[in-house]
């Protein structure tokens, strides 16, 4: 198994999400940046949807109490097997005994941990996702993150060689990120407000969370505000009476009533997702098709992706 | 009830992003939209699609997740529509079996109902018998598991959402808010009036289920209960 020393609020444990329950309510929850968290699977030839443990803003220690083959994905920085730095994304053999340090990050946001096979979880609702908004999945079933002192387990696996994710397959993020939007047929838009939507640049807020982002331009995008709640897609980009947009994450709710005027891919939602505040994003229309072709080539690539 | 048999899915479809699709049904308050929504929900219950990921209603549009590979839109419009025009036979929503819900509305927990009182102009036992004297429809579910936004409210206490949300919303408080009134399920962040409280739960999670008070189209009524009363309802229906 695998001990945590050192841990904080923003470290969980994911799987693919909790799929079948919005209708009432629940939200999918699964990793922020799902690229990186397929990536730490399909290096370790785990199916996609095998429990990882999703680490925020770096700070995690943990000991192996028997030898494992592990995948560290996403988010990088000051990473120790035993004081040894990690060289790159990829999967390691871990022996007996080793500590693995994720310190400081200088990249990204969110680190992803995979073992081989792995952690062995009970599914509430169909999933292990944690998702503290509706106190489910995770170590204890009720969405609390992981701390220290709680044991994962795994199982035992012949130690593979070292082998490293592609660079050509790894994303920087910390360069200004263009993301595709998907538009949404709405009449809560003029055009106007659309040529202001595209035609600026944004900073990243403080306010980020599993829910939201939310996105900080120089001009006020304004929008007629619906009567009702609409069922709200991962992804989609809300605009609110302030202006400023809010892109909405993995634990968003089931319904909203702020006016949406597109939808992030699901990559360009993953590279923001990984974009700590103060980075820099602008949007740019995509049509659906393209958008589509793209989401499927990593759907047949990774086995399932969402 | 009567339906309008030859419905054109394909107008009401737009994909809104690369597994995401939404169908617009109607009018939200509608009785025809509840039908729509209620025939679609047995069907997906009944066949579960292996296409269907996921699905997910709110006045008047219907959200599906989907594999994209997995079905095309011309094939998922005949499915539609067979879904549709085969419960055309079948009732329309279920009115037989109306939800009551206990109510206190002590000033201890309705925290707004002065407020409500002086906006309105109507005094809190008026509130109180208004918000008692009509059955409503479940006419969204969603939010947070448990939650249902139920319509529509006698037009006398329609008044907007709080300016700034309260961070913390005790669970079980009765609510309302435009042409709607709400429980919450659990303690959340919330904007909605706050004019009662229920005793007791109003949803349960269990590992493999959710069970939920409030399904979508039925219909709820509200009755005053004394404090006293809640009291004896929360020890007897409350597990925690």
């Amino acid at each position: 198994m695998i001990r945590i020393k050192q841990s904080s609020p923003m470290h969980t444990i994911q799987d693919i999400g909790r799929f079948g329950f919005a209708s009432q309510g629940v939200a999918h929850a699964g990793p922020m940046d799902s690229i990186a968290a397929c990536w730490a699977n399909w290096i370790l030839g785990n199916p996609v949807n095998r429990p990882f443990i999703e680490i925020g803003g770096g700070g995690l220690v943990a000991e192996f109490t028997k030898s494992a083959n592990v995948a560290i994905a996403g988010a990088w920085g000051d990473f120790t097997l035993d004081e040894q730095p990690l060289i790159g994304p990829g999967c390691y053999p871990v022996n007996a005994g080793t500590v693995l340090k994720i310190g400081r990050l200088s990249s990204g946001l969110f680190t992803y941990f995979a073992v081989e096979g792995g952690f062995d979880m009970e599914p509430f609702l169909g999933s292990v996702a944690t998702c503290q908004r509706d106190a489910l999945g995770g170590v204890d079933g009720l969405g609390n993150a992981l701390a220290a002192g709680d044991e994962l387990s795994h199982e035992t696996s012949q130690l593979k060689p070292l082998r490293l994710i592609p660079r050509r397959y790894l994303d920087s993020y910390k360069v200004p990120l263009i993301c595709d939007l998907i538009m949404r047929n709405s009449d809560h838009f003029d055009s106007i407000a659309i040529d202001r939507f595209f035609n600026q640049s944004y900073t990243v807020a403080k306010e980020q969370n599993r829910m939201g982002y939310r996105l900080e331009g120089q001009t006020s995008i304004s929008a007629r505000s619906p009567r009702y709640s609409i069922p709200i897609p991962l992804g989609g980009v809300q605009i609110p009476p302030a202006g400023q947009p809010i892109v909405l994450m993995r634990d968003h709710g089931s319904l909203g009533g702020y006016p949406i005027i597109g939808t992030l891919t699901r990559r360009s939602l993953s590279l923001l997702a990984q974009r700590s505040a103060g980075r820099v994003a602008s949007f740019r229309p995509i049509k659906r098709d393209e958008a589509t072709t793209e989401f499927l080539k990593y759907q047949k690539f990774f086995g399932d992706f969402r | 009830m009567r339906l309008d048999c030859a419905v054109n899915f394909k107008e009401r479809i737009e994909w809104i992003s690369e597994d995401t699709l939404e169908i617009r049904l109607g009018d939200p308050v509608a009785p025809e939209t509840l039908s729509f929504v209620e025939m679609i929900s047995h069907w997906i219950d009944l066949e579960k699609p292996e296409w269907l990921i996921d699905h997910c209603y709110g006045f008047g549009i219907l959200s599906l997740v989907v594999h994209p590979a997995l079905i095309k839109e011309s094939r998922l419009i005949d499915l539609l529509t067979h879904a549709v025009s085969r419960s055309l036979s079948g009732s329309g929503p279920s009115d037989l079996h109306v939800i009551e819900i206990p109510v206190c509305y002590a000033p201890e927990f309705g925290w707004d109902l002065q407020l409500i009182s002086k906006t309105t102009e109507l005094p809190v036992d008026q509130i109180i018998e208004l918000h008692c004297s009509r059955d409503y429809r479940v006419l969204a579910t969603g939010f947070v598991p448990g939650f249902g936004y139920l319509g529509e409210t006698d037009p006398r206490i329609h008044l907007p959402r709080r300016d700034t949300p309260r961070t913390r919303i005790p669970r079980g408080s009765v609510a309302i808010a435009e042409n709607q009134t709400v429980i919450y399920p659990r303690e959340t962040p919330g904007g909605w009036n706050i004019i009662g409280r229920m005793p007791g739960s109003i949803v349960s999670v269990t590992r493999d289920s959710i069970n939920a008070k409030f399904v979508m189209g039925r219909l709820v009524r509200f009755k005053s209960i004394s404090m006293d009363e809640f009291q004896a309802i929360g020890v007897l229906d409350d597990p925690d």
